[in-house]
């Protein structure tokens, strides 16, 4: 175990390092003066010349890739244009927002998919099944922000229900945390009652019937975690990508998270924020896939003890 | 109730614990509502061996389901015939079979021990699980009985064993905890579906040494289901021959493999090859295929592979009836059955 | 070395990287092959008898050329594979695997799998050629000409093994491998299909590497049988000669563990006869490897690897007591010998 532990954890800052290089790359690549770029269109000669020695621009390349390092290391992202304090801590300041909404999205999906998933594979074949496996694949391919703007004209407009945007009570989380999740629900209850199905087949489960436990410890100890496996691996990505890619539904309900706040220093030129945005996005994506991973070698002795 | 010239389907020659009368399982839908078990009827005694014996297809296993209420519903269900143990009946069409006779009375193993085992679950807590139900065991307590039951199905370091995982074991030790599981609550019946068809033929002869084994010592009834005749030889001591979800021929097994009746039976039997004294006797395939489950036959199932059938034989199903074999007599469903005197060879 | 030889194994090697600890890779190496000689001559069927775990699938993709050796080598014909190197792949010896639901690709119909070999070696047949030549291919495994146009999914399992079997033939190959060919079916077709592989023989004269762990299915079709055990080849010989009066403790301990039909006839036994379980590669037993479960099992057995002895022409057995008057004494009890010759 340790030593799977190891590894993940290893190969995560690997992963990492991969998306904070690519964020070097993408800022040198980019037409003009990289530390004109980061300093904002306000800045002045002075203070360009001396981030530009900062940075190595007077050097080569690996040298000033090794500068960029230790700033990473360092946390020092410089300090965003737009309000001219250090872009990492604005945008930390704006994550535990989006963690919300993604918390709160995240338990709407797993409500979804544990009820919707059990009900249709104890009824496998039938009309309900059917039609209802149908909805959800249909639904999945919606457009998200179709769905958002949607949500806004009839909750809103309409009805007057929710509030417009904005993070205040928790009637303002409903229609973000709907709109970003629905998708992952989709996909999530499909895989769990695929995944019941499955187990409810098996012969594991037929032997402990015919061990005389109740139906009740039947489910529990042994379609429970069985169950788990599949829907951890592709739920846990799903989280990854519900705290990331957020980006549009924080814009369209003005949502002040840090998916937001990536969309508004890229339209703003404020390359700092993007690149403190970036690097905050990395790092909670593969956090979450590494306990996510720990997690799955947890509950599968197979892949924690490996194949003999 | 019964028409007087049919017999009792084979009275067991000890107290009756088991009484199948008239099952019929029949499937849904997908399977036409086609009869996979078709008025199957037999006894087992306290202590006695049964087999089942059949090819694929012929319903043996749907048997051992029944027995235990595990038939998979909708897809399979009893819609006749009872199923009693000591007199009082357990399986019937439309009725859930009672608590306490599942693990507590009767015990099943299965073939593939892979995966009748929970992949996710210790070794030792899924032994440990049958005894826990049973109510008034402490935990600790049914883990050192788990342990107990480890060693006495005769693996190996049964506390270390205890803790592992099924994968990390061997088949033939899967096996053993597959049984230790069956036995734990010392049921009165056990039900071996193929329990060694996965296994290799040294193995295999450690299983079977260990069902006997452990059946002797517990006075213990089996039902042994295989399609394996020789291993049937040495594990049963009776033999109901199943075609097409119905009973071809049943008695005494040394009664049936030396005064085979029934033509299907006869040509199982010629079908396995035999190295004796006498030589080597390759074997004979019977020809033609079974019929799809789903087919309806009105006459005996086995007519179109038949060496001896006539249009009777397509029209009107054979019944159950006593056939003298110069021994003891054993029953067999036939309108032309092969008696001994007509065998050219046989006897030992 | 005949004339008469297409294949041959000299002494092969193989090793495997052992993952079997606690999912690390370990340094060392696990040996499944540990100097295996074999050979086959044109026309003959060779048995490889063997239980799981003894590494005939293994040597099976090494001699097809699937799998390269560590030391040793495998001659077919002329062309020779040594240390390290792959056997080439040749037409010439061709595999029946034991799965028939998966050696067969679904998506495809029967002709196509059977022509699949003329359409890689555009050579071996005109075109012109192939619809006869699949009428025939199918008319000789015993299946109908409108099986040419189904899927597999549509055929059972004896009818699959006959498309294997069609497919390995279809490039009109001197050696067939059949690896568990006949395991996975059930006991009538079972018989017929083995019936099947001999009419196939005779009339074509392929030889056959026939690998099975069933002595029944072996002792059927073989004219010559190896036994393997961990590895290692313990005992080859004429099929009659071997199963009648067995060599090595081993082949006695899987004769006696076969059922027998009519076990009333006769023929004592002594039950608990088969002691433990295979032992891991990981960690064979010094000298023999198969003392830890032979009822013949002494002192010399741990220390000395065992020789070859020669009992009789082309019979030869690994094992210190071969041929001895204590192993045919217990033989006799158990019923895998017959009294005095």
């Amino acid at each position: 175990m340790i030593g799977y532990v190891l590894r993940r954890a290893f190969f995560s800052i690997v992963v990492i390092l991969i998306a904070v290089s690519t964020i070097f790359i993408v800022v040198r690549s980019l037409p003009g003066n990289p530390a004109q770029l980061l300093l904002g269109p306000d800045a002045t000669p002075a203070a360009i010349a001396k981030l530009s020695r900062q940075m190595g621009l007077d050097r080569g390349l690996l040298v000033q890739y090794g500068y960029f390092i230790e700033d990473v290391l360092r946390l020092n992202f410089g300090n965003s244009s737009q309000f001219g304090e250090p872009a990492l801590s604005v945008v930390m300041a704006r994550v535990p927002a989006s963690l919300e909404l993604a918390g709160v999205a995240m338990a709407m999906v797993l409500v979804v998919a544990f009820v919707i998933g059990p009900l249709l594979a104890t009824r496998t074949g039938s009309k309900l099944d059917h039609i209802v496996s149908g909805a959800l694949m249909f639904v999945q391919g919606l457009p998200g922000f179709w769905v958002g703007l949607l949500l806004l004209l009839f909750f809103v407009d309409r009805f007057g229900l929710l509030p417009p945007g904005g993070r205040s009570n928790w009637q303002s989380f409903v229609m973000p945390a709907i709109t970003l999740g629905f998708p992952f629900a989709c996909v999530l209850a499909r895989l769990t009652r695929d995944g019941f199905v499955a187990v409810l087949r098996s012969g594991y489960v037929r032997t402990a019937q015919a061990k005389g436990i109740s139906e009740w410890r039947v489910l529990r100890k042994h379609c429970l975690r069985n169950m788990l496996i599949p829907v951890i691996t592709v739920g846990g990505v799903q989280l990854g990508m519900l705290f990331s890619g957020a980006a549009i539904v924080e814009t369209i309900f003005n949502w002040p998270g840090i998916g937001q706040t990536l969309l508004n220093g890229i339209l703003n030129d404020d390359y700092s924020i993007v690149e403190a945005d970036i690097f905050v996005f990395a790092v909670g994506f593969v956090a979450v896939n590494f306990l996510v991973d720990v997690l799955y070698a947890y509950i599968d002795p197979r892949i924690r003890l490996g194949r003999s | 109730m019964t028409d007087p010239t049919t017999v009792i389907a084979n009275p067991a020659r000890e107290p009756t614990l088991i009484e199948v009368a008239g099952l019929t399982v029949a499937g849904g839908a997908a399977l036409a509502n086609a009869r996979v078990l078709d008025d199957v009827s037999f006894s087992i005694g306290r202590a006695e061996a049964v087999a089942l014996v059949g090819e694929s297809g012929s319903g043996k296993s749907t048997v051992a389901l029944a027995m235990l209420d595990l038939l998979p519903s909708p897809a399979l269900s009893v819609t006749a015939g009872t199923i009693a143990l000591n007199g009082e009946p357990i399986v019937r069409s439309g009725m859930r079979m009672p608590r306490g006779i599942r693990g507590r009375r009767i015990g099943i193993v299965f073939q593939d021990p892979l995966d009748a085992l929970n992949p996710t679950m210790r070794i030792g807590d899924q032994v440990a699980e049958a005894l826990l139900e049973e109510g008034g065991v402490r935990r600790k307590q049914a883990r050192e009985m788990a342990i107990d039951m480890l060693a006495e199905v005769g693996i190996p370091q049964p506390r270390d064993k205890a803790r592992m995982y099924p994968h990390e074991i061997s088949g033939g030790q899967r096996q053993r905890v597959m049984i230790a599981i069956a036995l734990a609550l010392r049921p009165d019946l056990l039900i071996a579906d193929e329990p060694t068809t996965a296994l290799d033929v040294t193995i295999q002869r450690q299983i079977i040494d260990l069902l006997l084994e452990l059946r002797e010592q517990r006075q213990m009834a089996l039902l042994f289901i295989s399609h394996d005749l020789p291993l049937v030889a040495e594990v049963a001591s009776r033999v109901i021959v199943l075609y097409g979800g119905r009973v071809m021929e049943s008695g005494a097994v040394e009664d049936v493999y030396e005064h085979p009746s029934n033509p299907y039976t006869r040509g199982l039997l010629a079908s396995s090859p035999s190295y004796d004294e006498a030589g080597t006797t390759a074997g004979v395939p019977i020809g033609g295929v079974p019929p799809w489950i789903g087919e309806q036959v009105p006459g005996c199932r086995f007519n179109t592979r038949c060496a001896r059938a006539q249009s009777v034989c397509q029209v009107e199903r054979p019944v159950l009836r006593r056939v003298e074999d110069g021994g003891a007599a054993h029953e067999c469903a036939c309108h032309f059955p092969e008696l001994p005197m007509e065998v050219a060879s046989g006897g030992a | 070395m005949t004339d008469e030889m297409v294949l041959e194994a000299r002494d092969v090697h193989l090793r495997l990287r052992d993952r079997t600890k606690k999912g690390r890779v370990r340094r060392g190496e696990v040996e499944i092959l540990a100097g295996v000689s074999l050979e086959l001559s044109r026309g003959e069927t060779l048995g490889l008898l063997g239980e799981s775990g003894c590494g005939k699938s293994t040597f099976a993709r090494v001699l097809c050329g699937l799998s390269p050796v560590h030391s040793g080598a495998v001659r077919f014909h002329s062309r020779v594979a040594g240390k390290g190197e792959v056997s080439p792949p040749t037409l010439g010896i061709q595999m029946v695997f034991q799965d028939p639901y998966g050696s067969l690709n679904p998506r495809r119909r029967v002709r196509d799998i059977l022509a699949e070999g003329w359409q890689i070696n555009r050579s071996l047949l005109a075109k012109s050629d192939w619809e006869a030549r699949l009428r025939q291919l199918v008319t000789d495994v015993g299946l109908r000409i409108e099986h040419l146009e189904r899927f597999p999914a549509a055929l059972s399992g004896g009818e699959r093994q006959r498309v294997a079997i069609a497919r390995a033939l279809s490039v009109n190959p001197e050696v067939v491998v059949c690896d568990e060919a006949v395991s996975a079916l059930d006991a009538s077709v079972k018989s017929q299909v083995i019936s099947l592989l001999e009419e196939v023989q005779s009339r074509t004269g392929v030889a056959y590497l026939f690998i099975s762990h069933d002595t029944t299915a072996v002792r059927q079709l073989a004219d010559r049988v190896a036994v393997m055990y961990l590895g290692k080849i313990v005992e080859t010989g004429p099929a009659e000669t071997v199963f009648a009066s067995p060599g090595h403790p081993y082949t006695h301990t899987l004769l006696a563990a076969v059922p027998k039909l009519r076990p009333w006839r006769g023929g004592s036994r002594r039950p608990g006869m088969v002691k433990g379980e295979i032992p891991s590669f990981a960690s064979p037993p010094s000298g023999c490897r198969f003392r830890t479960r032979c009822f013949m099992a002494q002192d010399v057995c741990a220390a000395l690897e065992p020789p070859e002895t020669a009992l009789s022409d082309g019979h030869i057995a690994a094992c210190h007591f071969a041929g001895s008057a204590g192993l045919e004494q217990v033989a006799v009890s158990i019923g895998t010998t017959r009294r005095a010759r």
